[in-house]
């Protein structure tokens, strides 16, 4: 792996003071995101997927951390570049209908960063808004409708459209099918697949449920309490979970057939609240397997190419001697290489 | 197991509209027997919500209801808010799909607690109390003293929805109405919620009306299901028999359209089309528009609800041909 990944995020923290002190909704996140792969990010409610986003978007500023985007850091760069970053990464969010304008037409709004940005006008800015709407499976005449005359899918597509208009280089998709029936979320979950067939784009995947991300990412990120707990492919990450969080988010995900209702298993407890953090390992108090040593030191993780990583001190593979030797010396980092490495 | 706790038969609601009326449900039969969970799942717009408004008698007023619904013998469509009152919280509750917005935002859940307590038991002020924070221990609540001192803002979702799930039982209804009521939440909590539901149904003899239309929901924690479409229930059946053989092409589309674990790589299908407006006069099969199978009669007679199995029956032209053959 030479090339340069075309997002890397290293050590990013983002800190929220509040007046029952200071929230670190993300803490010490490192992860990388290749051209053309789609990073899913998993994880409960509050633990800093969408402050992950919104801060790699540049929306909100990171207390601490680089955002390095194709080479280019994010922050303290010229307004030049600046603006080229603004146009590598777009974002589609989770409720299509708020997040379109009721007042402007679908013209109006997929031209805006049209407009603004390229400063296109005219003939050249209704072809192009043509084409983008050809692209997410909507058609021309639809140009001249208001948002509400569509239904959530399609508003959805229109969304995805607007992001698309500048031909960004990484898609942020923050649970683009939350609200979405099943029918609709596969269509767009497909769309989504086509899009990145033809255009290349890299996707970064924020999502709460399991099943989409092994439908449509490479990779997956698991977050707790604002720490990546585990990071690897999709496949080997759902196969065989690391991470005793992963594995007992796993178990809660309900199956399709009525006789496997006795494998849903429940975690106790909720997330414990990022003011009041304990000390060692946020997910201790929850885990089974949780002894003396968690309580106390939090395990590290680092990120490595190819390499799936586990921020655990007991992980649930690599429980033979040799293995517990190579994750004592390398300082609590757990490296499981992959099939056929 | 003795009769059923709900019984609605051929249940029609139609809203006016200005130019043609809206309907709704175009025939409605559900049963659900004592102690069972019976998934009620559809896309938006199917008439589930609907349908469990009505049986606790609040459809909107515009909307006209025909049909019978009973619920624990007596008869709910046509009865007067008087005696509906009585039925909603005492014989059925129903918990709502976002718990944030069916709370009361200024008044302590406590509050909110000894309130309905005390609308249908003889309680007084301290009884309500205990009642309310035992209900809160029915459902695992940590620290439920506690909670009862709580605004709806401190808490969690999941804890919430714990709240609301005791408000439900608080007047220790025989069935429960639960719409959506894990859509909001993570999957640990939606486990949490769901294997709570189970155990309660059968610690205080409870029935549920379980509306989703999450699937593997259905598959989880139901005993039976029923499949709506466009208003009408087009398949239903125990949960064992309509997962392994959907008789059904919209629940065989359904089941397909589900991204599940462990089925990485593989396409998923998607329904084309889009659900029929249900304003316009409709012929036949209201799916036969967007199914594979659709026949030349699918368009012309709509296929009436035939049983295949002791606890399964579907309404299709295409499986009744396909089993008459066989």
């Amino acid at each position: 792996m030479t090339e340069t990944p075309l997002l890397a995020v290293e050590g990013l923290v983002k800190e929220f003071s509040t007046k029952n002190g200071v929230v670190k909704a993300v803490d010490d996140v490192t992860f990388q995101v290749n051209k053309g792969e789609t990073v899913a990010v998993v994880g409960e409610s509050g633990c800093g997927k969408s402050t992950l986003a919104m801060t790699v978007l540049g929306l909100e500023t990171a207390t601490a951390g680089e955002i390095v985007v194709e080479g280019d850091r994010l922050g303290d760069v010229s307004r030049v570049v600046a603006d080229r970053l603004g146009r590598d990464v777009g974002i589609v969010f989770q409720n299509p209908l708020s997040a379109l304008n009721p007042k402007m037409k679908v013209a109006a709004i997929v031209g805006e960063p049209l407009k603004t940005a390229l400063g296109l006008r005219g003939k050249d800015l209704h072809e192009r808004v043509a084409l983008l709407l050809e692209e997410v499976g909507l058609r021309p005449e639809h140009m001249r409708r208001y948002p509400h005359e569509f239904s959530g899918g399609q508003c959805q597509r229109i969304c995805i459209a607007r992001a698309l208009a500048l031909k960004p280089k990484l898609l942020i998709l923050d649970e683009p099918t939350a609200a979405l029936d099943v029918s609709v979320q596969a269509q767009i979950l497909k769309l989504l697949n086509e899009l990145q067939r033809e255009l290349g784009v890299s996707y970064l995947f924020i999502t709460h449920d399991l099943g989409t991300v092994d439908y449509i990412a490479d990779r997956v990120l698991v977050m707790y309490l604002g720490k990546i707990v585990e990071n690897g492919p999709v496949a080997q990450v759902f196969s065989a979970p690391a991470h005793p969080y992963t594995r007992a988010l796993l178990d809660s995900v309900p199956t399709l057939d009525p006789a496997q209702r006795g494998a849903l298993k429940i975690i106790s407890g909720e997330v414990p609240s990022p003011v009041n953090r304990p000390p060692g390992c946020a997910f201790a108090p929850r885990c089974p397997r949780a002894e003396g040593r968690c309580r106390q030191e939090v395990p590290l993780s680092t990120a490595r190419d190819g390499i799936r990583e586990v921020a655990c001190f007991h992980p649930l593979i690599g429980e033979t001697p040799d293995q517990r030797s190579v994750h004592e010396s390398e300082n609590n980092l757990v490296r499981i290489t992959g099939d056929g490495r | 197991m003795t009769g059923p706790i709900l019984q609605i038969t051929d249940l029609k609601v139609e809203f006016p509209g200005l130019v043609r009326n809206v309907r709704a449900l175009r025939g409605v039969d559900l049963v659900l027997h004592k102690g069972q969970i019976v998934g009620l799942v559809g896309e938006s717009g199917s008439g589930k919500s609907l349908t469990a408004l009505a049986c606790l008698g609040l459809v909107p007023n515009s909307g006209r209801v025909s049909g019978s619904i009973m619920l624990d013998g007596f008869e709910v469509v046509g009865r007067g808010e008087l005696e509906l009152g009585r039925l909603r919280g005492g014989v059925a509750a129903m918990i709502f799909q976002n718990p944030m917005r069916a709370l009361n935002p200024f008044f302590t859940v406590g509050q909110q607690m000894v309130e309905v307590i005390r609308c249908h038991r003889p309680f007084g002020r301290t009884e309500a109390v205990e009642a309310a924070s035992e209900g809160l221990r029915d459902v695992q609540m940590p620290d439920p003293e506690i909670a009862l001192g709580k605004y709806p803002h401190q808490m969690s979702g999941g804890q919430i929805q714990r709240v609301m799930i005791a408000l439900g039982l608080a007047c220790r209804p025989r069935l429960l109405i639960a719409d959506e009521c894990t859509t909001a939440l993570d999957v640990t909590v939606q486990a949490q919620i769901l294997v709570l539901l189970r155990e309660l149904t059968v610690s205080h003899d409870l029935s549920v009306l379980f509306i989703t239309h999450d699937l593997s929901v259905v598959a989880t924690v139901c005993d039976r299901v029923a499949v709506m479409y466009a208003g009408e229930v087009v398949e239903n059946g125990s949960v064992t028999d309509v997962f392994a053989d959907p008789l059904h092409p919209y629940t065989r589309k359904l089941m397909s359209t589900v991204p599940t674990l462990g089925r990485a790589g593989g396409e998923l299908e998607s329904i084309r089309g889009q659900v029929p407006d249900l304003a316009l006069p409709l012929t036949g099969c209201t799916f036969c528009d967007r199914c594979d199978d659709a026949l030349d009669v699918c368009a012309a007679t709509p296929p009436g609800m035939r049983r295949y199995r002791a606890d399964h029956q579907a309404a299709c032209h295409d499986t009744a041909r396909r089993m008459d053959v066989e």
